[in-house]
């Protein structure tokens, strides 16, 4: 909202014709009487939109009380630093006075009087105390055809040039969105200062008056398109599922077997088992495939195992090849420190079962980087004796290397 | 219907034949009482049995599960929550008994475990029933055959649900070996999975599998539903409704017997249909038919938060919020985007990581700001009024021109931009939350498979651990697919068009927002996409130059705004694109591409060069300005021509002195060639205005130009 009613009806009594008669310096008065420095530049717009209208503004004093108003609110200060110079560098403009006549640009300012212009100029410079004397109405009909018609005004234009140059392009392209397009058929019946009133009020009271908006070259946003795509919706398929919850039938069905062999393999984890606890325990591994998954033997457990009970370990694993977890169980094997009897399981399952390559190359190369890490010559030798002695290792070797001709 | 469903554990009732020290014979005669009993429905006297039992043995915790179990059954399945309660207790006893024994306790336990993921599945707590199901699978070698396979079947439909298919299908082809072997051994074992292998053809991908399952199976409702689904994804439409009305869902048990409202998924069914052959009254018919069959099946159900009343099976029946979803992107094709608001709005509190879902929040919010939708959705431009009031009359009268950019820019003031409603503040916040959701681009082809490589945790090594989890063993592929439930999972290519589509809808909601840096940012980061569509690279020319404009950048705007930028305003993506081979027969088949202005080059290069010429006047270039408004309104329909164009009109007359020209314009509202000065009255007395750039070359006026202003 620029102007409540309220404030806007204390303008226009104001600016009144028949306040007209009163001089500049009781009219100055009356206005701060009014408006505090707060509602000035909201005053101001509201004058210059009535400057531009001049079928709202139609008499000659009242313009004059307009201009006036719109320098004194700002005579502390430069003239430069007024937001309403540019409206005095544009009625003073010389060129722009001869070309108006041709191009009456709707929204601009119309041209000014002679006397109004004269008024003017004494603003632009240093007025005398006289002038505020009068009345606009006295100052309306003075003849200045003797006064000096330009006043210089290039130092306010350079600095106004200059204040304009810091806007934004879109700024300054904007024109007032108002547009007077007076009906030719109507008669101007003469001017009826409530009517005029009345349409004021809807122009600058009430949210967004017509005041505030401009009008400049506007982009056309269009609105991106929906998305497209293909099979967003849910469509829904019964599957009559047959998850139910389970009856556990091997309650109360403890497996003696299974509690004496977990038994011996718990202590296979620790020290060597005896030979009939070792023949015990491979011949249950053989009667019952599925008992293998039960005796308790992770990964993590693996190591414990080859050191303590290699065939143990070797005939599990051997069970174990079908199971999914048998790389995990390679993987333990292949990353353990390197001794005996884990070289001899390795060994022992390369001649049983093909094993994946790229186990045997990390194992293989293992072994040589423990072997350079030996510090202990006797122990050296030992481990080399080992591949050496046996003669199935020295061929586990030389088949692993006509295998991977890369190991070298 | 309620028949238990029993495990035949022969191979396990081996190991108690030698004299086991720790159960005596009587306890396991009554065991065996206690589950003959079981089986038969008896379930008084089962849990007799029980109870006697646990007098006689106090260390096995399995009497108390069976215990359980019974009880259970004994309430038609209708105590889903006692019985998690208590096997969540007995889970905790076990743990502390048995761990330090033995590492492997998961063998043992494994009927415990798996009753926990049944419930958990029930109650929709699908990564908890994955995390069991997955650890159970390691253990798959020692089970016994039958129960093995149920451990698959859960897996399947938990992948199946939560739309990683290709996990599904490859426990799938596991279970087939798995199920040749059985039958081999002892020729049993390959009852259910056909069902299964049904519900694995959520993709079109799965058509192979299909046609394999459709061999074995007979006129089943999932059959048909099936059949159909496949019809629909080939763009059959008329096939699909056919073989979904062959199905006979009145016969259908109904939601309480099988946990599955039939009536409502095949009304939302046929929804899809004609959502799909574009036809959105038919659509939103019967979505809302669904939503209707599901409130009434959710009342006959009751509370079914409280997990007791009503039988487990029943707990998934409930298909609001896919239906909110389908009924919402239906409404938001349909140009109702406030009632599609508010559906997806619920949606999105359950399915909250799902980008495109954003994106469709994001969409209802810019059609219900964009003004009078219905032209819009008719793929004209919105006619708003160039005009805002007329005050006064007669010798007063005034015309106040009607800011765009007012209109355009839209804050929903004094309220929360956290608080949901359709305002471009929400839209933002949607947008960012897709965009967050979605994968950045390099990243996904490394990134590392979440959650589900559970099993190679210890000891393992890179040579160990890379085919040790059969269940993530196609994880690298998987990460091709981006959840987006209810939905399928979103390709990559969906994935990148969705990218593209999220980046333009946040440079448009940033413009209108005013925020001009950040429309700036988006645009020029849809313009970088790799794969971009005609269409959308055109308005990311456009927003970036509206944007570069606002932020005072004309000739960088000027560059955007090459008409010779925009080349197609497909919707699709470059034709040079792999999977548009694959695919390419559902395009053609019938789905209607929605019209969207504008809807041609030519159309979408006027608009450019009316944006253009708005640039040149802000240079103070008119005669540039009306060379490019002249040849843009020559491109296009005269009743096509958007107001900003009439409006640019409008300024260039002003700024030549024109003033009843430029009125003359407003009351068309229309584009008026600038006039010879002779030919208008108003200007007689005046002499021509001199226009100082004149083109060589007159601009030709289409004939149909002409005509209008001869009206």
């Amino acid at each position: 909202m620029t102007l409540a009613p309220k404030e806007l009806s204390n303008l226009l009594g104001i600016i009144s014709e028949d306040a007209c008669g009163n001089t500049f310096e009781s009219l100055s008065n009356a206005f701060h009487h009014c408006f505090g420095k707060a509602e000035h530049f909201r005053v101001g717009s509201v004058l210059v939109m009535l400057l531009q209208q001049p079928d709202l503004l139609p008499s000659s004093p009242q313009r004059l009380t307009a201009l006036y108003l719109l320098w004194e609110m700002y005579r502390t200060e430069p003239l430069a630093a007024n937001p309403f110079a540019a409206v005095f560098a544009h009625l003073l403009n010389p060129s722009a006075s001869g070309e108006e006549q041709e191009k009456p640009l709707s929204g601009f300012l119309p041209p000014i009087t002679h006397p109004e212009k004269f008024f003017l100029s004494q603003l632009m410079l240093a007025p005398p105390r006289e002038l505020f004397k009068k009345t606009p109405r006295q100052v309306s009909c003075m003849d200045v055809s003797s006064a000096p018609q330009a006043v210089d005004i290039s130092g306010l234009q350079l600095a106004l040039a200059e204040r304009q140059s810091e806007l934004p392009t879109q700024s300054k392209a904007s024109f007032p969105s108002l547009l007077s397009d007076p009906d030719p058929d109507s008669s101007n019946s003469g001017f009826d200062s409530s009517v005029a009133n009345q349409i004021i009020e809807s122009l600058v009271t009430g949210p967004r008056p017509p005041l505030e908006s401009h009008f400049r070259p506007e982009f056309i946003r269009p609105a991106p398109p929906l998305l497209v795509c293909e099979d967003e919706l849910a469509w829904l398929n019964p599957c009559e599922p047959e998850h139910r919850v389970q009856w556990d039938r091997s309650m109360c069905v403890h497996n003696g077997t299974g509690v004496e062999i977990k038994r011996i393999m718990a202590k296979a984890f620790k020290s060597p088992l005896s030979a009939p606890q070792q023949t015990q325990l491979l011949g249950e591994l053989e009667k019952d495939p599925k008992l293998v998954y039960h005796v308790g033997l992770t990964p993590a457990k693996l190591p414990d195992l080859v050191e303590n009970n290699p065939l143990v370990a070797i005939e599990i694993l051997l069970k174990l090849m079908s199971s999914s977890q048998i790389t995990e169980y390679f993987s333990v094997l292949v990353n353990m420190d390197m001794s005996l009897h884990s070289m001899e399981v390795v060994n022992r399952l390369t001649t049983a079962v093909d094993l994946p390559p790229e186990f045997i190359h990390l194992y293989i190369s293992n072994c040589i980087s423990t072997c350079e890490q030996i510090k202990d010559k006797y122990m050296q030798v030992s481990v080399c004796n080992l591949s050496a002695d046996k003669k199935s290792g020295v061929w586990c070797w030389y088949r692993l290397y006509l295998r991977n001709p890369r190991i070298g | 219907t309620f028949i238990p469903y029993v495990l035949d554990q022969a191979n396990d009732m081996k190991h108690d034949s030698a004299d086991s020290p720790g159960v005596s014979d009587q306890e396991k005669e009554m065991a065996t009482n206690a589950f003959e009993a079981f089986t038969a429905g008896n379930y008084d006297e089962s849990l007799k049995q029980l109870e006697s039992l646990q007098e006689l043995n106090k260390e096995d915790y399995k009497i108390a599960m069976n215990k359980a179990v019974a009880e259970f059954y004994k309430t038609g399945q209708a105590t889903t929550g006692t019985l998690k309660q208590i096997l969540m207790t007995i889970k905790n006893q076990v743990h502390s008994a048995v761990e330090d024994i033995d590492g492997l306790d998961d063998v043992e336990n494994s009927i415990l475990y798996y009753n926990q993921a049944i419930i958990h599945y029930h109650m929709r707590q699908y990564s908890e029933a994955i995390s069991i199901g997955e650890k159970l699978y390691q253990f798959l070698e020692p089970f016994e055959e039958k129960f093995a396979q149920a451990v698959c079947f859960l897996l399947v439909d938990l992948y199946l649900l939560t739309f990683q298919p290709e996990k599904a299908l490859h426990l799938l082809t596991m279970l087939e070996k798995l199920s040749v072997q059985g039958s081999s051994k002892n020729g049993k074992g390959d009852g259910n999975n056909s069902t299964a292998k049904e519900s694995a053809a959520q993709k079109a991908e799965f058509a192979a599998m299909i046609e394999a399952a459709k061999s074995r199976i007979h006129h089943s409702a999932p059959s048909l539903f099936l059949k159909s689904n496949f019809e629909y994804l080939r763009g059959n439409y008329r096939k699909a409704v056919k073989l979904l009305n062959s199905s006979n869902i009145a016969e259908h048990p109904g939601p309480l017997k099988t946990g599955e409202c039939v009536r409502c998924m095949f009304w939302n069914n046929l929804g899809c249909i004609h959502f799909a052959m574009g036809k959105h009254n038919l659509g939103i018919f019967y979505f809302k038919k669904a939503l209707q069959e599901n409130d009434h099946t959710c009342a006959q159900l009751g509370d079914a938060k409280k997990f007791t009343g009503i039988p487990m099976c029943a707990l998934l029946a409930n298909k609001r919020y896919e239906l909110l979803y389908n009924c919402g992107i239906q409404l938001l094709h349909i140009g109702r985007p406030l009632a599609a608001f508010e559906c997806l709005m619920e949606a999105v509190q359950v399915y909250h990581s799902n980008p495109r879902l954003w994106l469709r929040l994001a969409e209802c919010c810019i059609a219900a700001n964009k003004g009078s939708s219905e032209q819009e959705t008719k793929g004209l431009p919105s006619k708003k009024g160039i005009v805002q009031s007329i005050v006064g009359q007669g010798y007063h009268r005034k015309i106040v021109l009607a800011s765009q950019s007012t209109q355009n820019t839209t804050y929903s003031e004094g309220q929360s931009a956290a608080i949901p409603v359709a305002s471009m503040e929400f839209a933002a916040i949607c947008l960012r939350n897709a965009l967050l959701l979605l994968p950045e681009h390099q990243q996904h082809e490394s990134k590392p498979d979440n959650g589900s490589k559970s099993s190679s945790q210890s000891g393992s090594t890179e040579s160990g651990s890379e085919n040790s989890d059969a269940c993530s063993g196609k994880g690298q592929e998987g990460d091709k697919f981006i959840p987006a439930a209810p939905s399928s999972p979103l390709r990559k290519q969906e994935v990148e068009n969705l990218r593209c589509c999220i980046l333009a809808c946040s440079a448009y909601v940033a413009l209108a927002l005013g925020d001009n840096l950040m429309a700036l940012n988006h645009a020029d980061k849809l313009l970088h996409q790799p794969k971009l569509s005609g269409s959308l690279k055109f308005l990311g020319h456009l927003y970036a130059a509206e944007a570069l404009i606002s932020l005072d950048r004309i000739s960088d705007a000027i560059a955007h705004l090459n008409p010779e930028n925009v080349t197609d305003v497909s919707l699709g993506v470059s034709p040079s694109e792999q999977d548009q081979g694959k695919h390419s027969h559902r395009h053609t088949s019938g789905k209607q591409t929605p019209l969207c202005y504008p809807s041609t080059v030519s159309s979408a290069r006027a608009m450019m060069l009316f944006n253009l010429g708005s640039a040149y006047c802000l240079r103070s270039e008119y005669e540039k300005a009306r060379k490019c408004l002249h040849q843009a309104a020559s491109m296009v329909n005269p009743k096509e021509i958007p107001p900003e164009a009439i409006l640019l009109g409008v300024y260039l007359e002003l700024q030549n002195g024109n003033t009843q020209l430029a009125l003359q314009i407003i009351k068309r509202n229309q584009l008026l060639p600038s006039v010879k000065p002779s030919s208008s009255p108003d200007l007689r007395k005046k002499p021509p205005p001199f226009q100082p750039g004149q083109p060589v070359q007159p601009i030709k006026m289409p004939s149909s130009f002409t005509q209008v202003q001869r009206k």
